[in-house]
């Protein structure tokens, strides 16, 4: 699938990735999927990839707190949206999608987005997933549109609790997806677009 | 998929057909529409529907053995072979025109000249004490979800049905002993599954029981039993049954039954003309993914008539 997907990207777009010596399995698995990405892109994709031990100012710039991590930053370097997760089976479609948004492609929510940005404060998005949550991609996808429509507001971290489970172990997670919002309020299960933006703008439905 | 391809998707067009649900039967009228040559949208709330949360399926013709995603991925292939769009999105209100419905979401606005609302059902909560405040901590509709997260510890399904029987065994295979709390006399599995439970060592049931209450601290610690027993537990798993997604069908005057369930002819049409529906949503006596499907497909058929009989050109 993820040699189907990728073939839809047709404007070039780079990825930065900071792989770990102290997570080698965990780094060596992203860059073995990452190479499929980036051999059935037709030159598309291009990689970045960093030690983490040993580029502590790139580390910092980018606040890189775990590895392995993907970064996908927009036109002003910022990150948009970050993977500690490596992007196969569910996510192979929302990571593609967000890969095709960045180059150019429309966002479904970009409109209501844009006029409810005056009203939505800086918010990092983290989605705890597994690879065998049913609703997983739906939810990535969404939090992953809305941060890059955002213009820089918004930021989204996917997180596969499996290959960090003391992340899990931190916010205490027994259901997927659960969303946690600036560190402060957790939402779980199928979340909605329009669930999210209400919270994001301290509105109820 | 996921909205991907917004260039596909013509948001000034009307669409011949609008379906709305993201599960077997959405996916499965879809398919047959888009083969019919109709110009099909597919907008959904959740992609994969309730089958997406059940770890094994075995009695889908053709089929053998899959999970439920296992099926949604094969459903999500098919429909990207025929470039059919489908939108994440839920649909708030329908409004109807002369020669079309006007769809709108909290996002977006589509028309379309037919509609199938394929909006299935979603689980019934128990409404007890602690549910409420536990969800995410510990009780969960979804064994196939979270199921790994209780590994060697103790859970209980609440329920007697088929589906209960089966989270129950997907919940064997990792946890120390997994609970069946039933209120009635003997589970109403299918054979096949009954045996399966009945086999496993990992798994007891306890009839005639009720939970009135969920107890804990952080996470959940007991259950209390309608003796007044409290049962320790680290996991509950409710599963009661679903309710159906109509609210959206009742508010725009299509006719449901006492269940909530949409009202359909053997057409699949409801008392609304150009608006159908099939699926858990609508008042079969059965409900499985091969009956959603077949509905969804009669539907298709249905909305491809009636665009006919309105002599509008497709």
């Amino acid at each position: 699938m993820i040699r189907e997907e990728i073939k839809k990207l047709i404007k070039p777009v780079t990825l930065k990735i900071f792989t770990s010596s102290k997570n080698l399995q965990e780094s060596v698995k992203m860059m073995e999927v990452i190479d499929i990405y980036q051999k059935a892109s037709n030159e598309m994709l291009k990689i970045e990839e960093y030690r983490f031990e040993t580029n502590s100012e790139l580390v910092k710039k980018y606040e890189i707190h775990q590895a392995p991590t993907i970064l996908m930053t927009d036109a002003k370097d910022q990150v948009v949206i970050r993977y500690l997760a490596v992007p196969s089976a569910a996510k192979i479609q929302p990571f593609v999608q967000a890969l095709m948004i960045l180059t150019g492609t429309p966002n479904y929510y970009e409109n209501v987005i844009r006029e409810n940005l005056n009203k939505i404060n800086p918010t990092v998005i983290k989605v705890l997933i597994t690879d065998y949550c049913a609703y997983c991609s739906t939810v990535i996808s969404i939090c992953s549109q809305f941060a890059l429509a955002s213009e820089g507001k918004l930021s989204t971290t996917i997180i596969d609790i499996m290959a960090f489970p003391d992340i899990s172990d931190k916010y205490n997670v027994t259901t997927v997806p659960t969303l946690i919002v600036n560190e402060d309020k957790k939402l779980i299960g199928d979340i909605t677009a329009e669930e999210l933006l209400y919270e994001l703008i301290n509105k109820t439905l | 998929m996921f909205n991907i391809d917004m260039e596909g998707i013509d948001l000034e067009k009307t669409y011949d057909l609008i379906v709305l649900g993201g599960g077997p039967t959405a996916i499965g009228c879809a398919i047959y529409a888009a083969r019919f040559a109709l110009d099909v949208l597919v907008i959904g709330k959740i992609f994969g529907g309730l089958i997406a949360t059940t770890h094994l399926v075995e009695n889908y013709p053709g089929i053998t053995s899959t999970s439920g995603q296992g099926l949604m991925d094969m459903f999500k292939e098919h429909m990207n072979s025929l470039n059919i769009p489908y939108i994440s999105d839920e649909i708030r209100s329908i409004e109807q025109t002369t020669d079309h419905f006007v769809l709108h979401s909290f996002f977006q606005k589509f028309k379309a000249k037919s509609v199938v609302i394929a909006t299935g059902s979603e689980r019934k909560k128990l409404g007890i004490p602690g549910e409420e405040d536990f969800a995410g901590r510990g009780v969960s509709y979804c064994a196939t979800c979270d199921g790994p997260f209780y590994k060697d510890k103790t859970v209980c399904v609440v329920g007697g049905s088929d589906s209960a029987a089966k989270e129950a065994l997907f919940l064997s295979q990792n946890v120390k002993k997994v609970y069946i709390i039933y209120r009635g006399e003997e589970i109403r599995a299918e054979p096949i599954n009954k045996k399966r439970v009945e086999e496993n060592h990992k798994i007891e049931i306890i009839y005639r029981t009720n939970i009135v209450e969920i107890k804990g601290d952080n996470t959940v610690k007991s259950v209390i039993f309608d003796n007044g027993t409290e049962f320790e537990v680290d996991g509950v798993f409710i599963e009661v049954g679903s309710i159906p997604n109509s609210d959206l069908a009742k508010r725009i005057g299509v006719k449901t039954n006492e269940k909530n369930e949409i009202i359909i002819n053997r057409k699949s049409e409801t008392n609304i003309p150009g608006i159908f529906a099939a699926g858990d949503v609508a008042d079969a006596p059965f409900k499985q993914a091969i009956t959603g499907v077949s509905e969804g497909v009669i539907a298709a058929y249905s909305s491809f008539d009636f665009i006919k009989e309105m002599n509008i050109e497709y």
